[in-house]
């Protein structure tokens, strides 16, 4: 009798665990799927925005420097998501990566300042679309890593609580990390020069 | 606002109303047991077996285990088998719901610049929500703000929004409300609510049942009483129940709505986006639904005109306070008196046109065919600035297309297979079918063959002045391919080309629109140029020789068409009227060339190209290809070619 209880006992707790283990399992696929969004999105972005500046240049002739920086800071994001792709794991290349994307988050922002200044230019159907294409990837840049920071807290919770975490750390689930903006460059407000 | 503890307050409060909701059916089901088993008891004690009647209701149950087990499981049955049905009855999916409420699909591609905000909008809280991207519909008919989800899972759900939203709400306050949706998406609040129907449902069968007895028991003469007595119980017992579910549903709903303003905000992560649009919508009023199967969905809705008890949304100001702790009724008034006064300014300036206008014209394109009334100042008006009418325009190409060539835009390999088929069915000039059926099987597999052929039909019998919208629809799906795909896919709509031998202006544009839409690089040169137009005269006499040579009947209408058009570009020294042969490589050089013009003499070519269109009046699909063809080389954007006869409107 008592070997019964105990073997029910046993087949309860093994049951339980392995409710926990996937739970955990699935919130760790889904801060991953997070995470391939994100590179889904920042490609997205390095694809339209040549297309889209060489739209606005018919607009904005006077703004040159403006575009041509958004280009640099495009090519170089470009380059940095590629070497990242080689190397996954470097510290460098993901550091260089962010820099750039800040870089090119500060361009764009620079470009929607100056776009801004022209009321006229605003309300032209054309420049209403580059800005509502640019504005949407933008979002999209940001509502991936957001989405991605949200799974990572919901999977980190679900990791540390008890009993979870006993689970956790015999299965090996390591804690994840969530994505920071350099916040130097985020709070950098855009220039706009009225002279 | 501190939306995770929201969220989980929100859902505990849900949770804890949902097992009342439980108890409030398994209560009923109690109490019908009592009422059933005592009328059993009565007419046993009164028929032939004469029970004694001194045993208590309990005492008589213990005695008859088997009676008591069979009447909870008729009426536990009973009810189940109410709500299966309706919740069968709900379970279309979302598309279904929508479409049934009289909503119109919203493609990636639309050129309407509201409905591709909507889109690009949903798209981006599809991420944040790190769900699949829904169906995407807009209700037309509907003037006020609001919006709904429907389907039960994430994978069949359909997010709709009223035109009304579409065209008050600026863009971040539509993402608010899409955020909001996509909380009842992502939470399942359509599957809860669904269930809460059913058995909602199943508590009024009772009534329902209830009712039946009595009326039965007037026609039935002997024994009338006992049975009316039992239909008067069941059926208020029912009616109880019934009210009392209301009222939880409606609890549960208002829970929900809660969370999903809680989660919008966590996806949004702009609580007075939210805010403003709730405000916005409350100060456009409570517009009935001009459908009112609409009430079927109300607790998916964003908003709801409230009745105290049975509202399935909180209070305004409840709701807004949770977003903006500071606001008060007084502050909430003026806010609302506010955006009043704006939606009064707005209204001078409607952006919208009569969506009834949108069926005419689907019909005049799907009919008329072959060519259609322009007007050169609005040809070229049209490239500056895309006017309202365009806006329905985009609707009713998608109307007028069948329904076999509309491209979905996550589908690109059905995209592929309809742009082939479109290639090579569409165009009468196209003879050989089988042969590049054959050439399309043997470089993309018969899969691919097999998918084009089971379009043709469609294809072959497209009225030609739709073969250019059915093929800029496709753009967005077939953008979605990788490099190396996109080049196989030139290279094979190239292949085709040749195959045939002929060569037309259909031919011909749809090269250009694929190998520019499709470009892997962006183009490294500068779009624009410096030259002037008297820079490339012999290239302009090309480009307009080739235009009204294809537009006009004959030789003397076409040199009319083309000294009309180059007059206004070149008055003084232009070269004259001639007739190209082999036209495509010259006409090709030429365009190339026309590439290093300044944007403003672009501009002047394209208002003297819409003047050769418009010589004769009519816009014939070779002069609309051809021009689609000359914008898309020299990279200018040119929006739908409007039907003179629906746009007075443009003419001041």
């Amino acid at each position: 009798m008592a070997l019964l209880i105990i073997l029910a006992l046993v087949i309860v707790l093994v049951l339980f665990g392995i409710g926990i283990y996937n739970r955990l399992v699935t919130a760790r696929n889904g801060f991953k799927n997070a995470f391939a969004q994100i590179d889904v999105q920042l490609t997205r972005r390095y694809d339209l925005i040549p297309n889209l500046v060489e739209t606005a240049r018919g607009y904005l002739k006077h703004e040159r420097e403006t575009l041509e920086n958004v280009i640099a800071a495009r090519n170089s994001a470009f380059a940095g998501l590629k070497a990242m792709a080689q190397d996954p794991g470097s510290a460098a290349a993901a550091a260089q990566l962010s820099g750039a994307e800040a870089g090119l988050s500060g361009a764009l922002g620079r470009l929607f300042a100056v776009m801004e200044a022209y009321p006229d230019l605003k309300a032209s159907a054309n420049m209403m679309q580059v800005s509502e294409e640019l504005t949407s990837t933008e979002n999209r840049v940001a509502f991936a890593r957001q989405a991605f920071n949200d799974a990572v807290l919901s999977y980190n919770n679900s990791r540390e609580v008890f009993p979870n975490s006993l689970v956790a750390s015999w299965f090996n689930f390591e804690p994840a990390k969530m994505l920071e903006t350099p916040p130097a460059e985020k709070r950098e407000p855009p220039k706009v020069s009225f002279a | 606002m501190d939306f995770f503890g929201a969220q989980a307050r929100a859902r505990q409060q849900s949770r804890l109303l949902s097992w009342g909701f439980g108890g409030c059916v398994l209560a009923v089901v109690m109490v019908l047991d009592i009422v059933v088993l005592s009328a059993l008891r009565i007419s046993n004690a009164v028929g032939e077996h004469r029970e004694p009647l001194e045993a208590s209701l309990t005492q008589w149950a213990m005695l008859h285990p088997g009676t008591v087990m069979l009447v909870s499981l008729l009426i536990g049955g009973f009810i189940g088998a109410a709500s299966l049905w309706r919740m069968t009855q709900l379970r279309e999916g979302g598309g279904y719901v929508a479409r049934s409420l009289g909503g119109v699909r919203v493609e990636r591609g639309t050129l309407d610049a509201h409905r591709r905000m909507l889109h690009n909008v949903v798209e981006e809280m599809a991420l944040a929500a790190g769900v699949p991207v829904p169906e995407v519909y807009v209700l037309e008919n509907e003037e006020g703000i609001n919006a709904f989800a429907a389907g039960h899972t994430p994978a069949n759900a359909a997010v709709a929004v009223t035109r009304g939203a579409l065209q008050n709400l600026k863009r971040e306050q539509l993402q608010g409300v899409v955020a909001h949706e996509f909380s009842h998406i992502l939470n399942g609040d359509m599957r809860l609510s669904m269930r809460l129907m059913g058995l909602v449902f199943g508590l009024m069968a009772v009534a329902v049942a209830g009712r039946t007895l009595m009326r039965f028991s007037a026609h039935g003469r002997r024994s009338a009483v006992p049975v009316l007595m039992l239909g008067f119980a069941v059926a208020a017992i029912g009616q109880i129940g019934f009210w009392a579910g209301r009222f939880l549903q409606a609890w549960i709903s208002r829970q929900r709505e809660c969370l999903a303003d809680a989660s919008a905000v966590q996806f949004t992560r702009n609580p007075d986006g939210l805010r403003d649009a709730l405000i916005r919508a409350a100060a456009l009023g409570h517009k009935r639904f001009a459908n009112t199967a609409m009430e079927e969905v109300a607790h998916m809705l964003f908003l709801a005109g409230s009745t105290q008890w049975f509202a399935t949304h909180p209070p305004l100001l409840e709701r807004v306070r949770a977003l903006d702790p500071h606001v008060n009724q007084a502050q909430l008034d003026s806010m609302l008196r506010r955006s009043r006064a704006d939606l009064e300014r707005r209204d001078e300036f409607p952006m919208g046109e009569d969506t009834a206008a949108q069926r005419p014209l689907a019909n005049m394109l799907a009919m008329q065919g072959t060519a259609v009334p322009a007007a050169a100042q609005l040809i070229a008006a049209s490239a500056g600035e895309p006017r309202p009418g365009h806006l329905d325009y985009a609707v009713a190409v998608r109307h007028a297309l069948p329904a076999g060539l509309r491209g979905s835009a996550e589908d690109s390999g059905q995209a592929q297979a309809l742009m082939l088929a479109l290639l090579v069915f569409a165009d009468p000039a196209h003879q050989h079918h089988e042969r590049q059926l054959a050439v399309v099987a043997a470089k993309s597999g018969a899969a691919m063959a097999h998918r084009v052929q089971h379009a043709a039909q469609a294809a072959a019998s497209l009225s030609p002045m739709l073969r250019l919208p059915a093929v800029l629809q496709l753009f967005p799906a077939l953008r979605t391919l990788v490099p190396a795909e996109r080049l196989l896919f030139i290279q094979l709509l190239q292949e085709l080309m040749r195959t045939d031998g002929r060569f037309s202006v259909f031919d011909y544009t749809l090269e250009k629109l694929v190998t520019r839409g499709l470009a892997i690089q962006a183009a490294p040169r500068e779009p624009h140029g410096t030259l002037s137009l008297e820079d490339r005269a012999t290239q302009l006499g090309v480009v307009f020789a080739v235009l009204a040579r294809h537009g006009a009947r004959d030789a003397v209408q076409a040199r009319q068409a083309y000294e009309a058009g180059i007059a206004t570009l070149l008055p003084r020294n232009r070269p004259a009227y001639s007739v190209i042969d082999n036209w495509a490589p010259t006409f090709d050089r030429a365009l190339d060339e026309l590439c290093a013009l300044q944007i403003l003499a672009k501009q002047l070519l394209i208002e003297g190209l819409a003047r050769t269109i418009a010589h004769d009046g009519m816009l014939t699909p070779p002069e609309a290809e051809l021009l689609r063809a000359i914008c898309a080389v020299l990279e200018c954007p040119l929006p739908p070619l409007l039907p003179d006869a629906t746009d007075g409107a443009g003419q001041e």
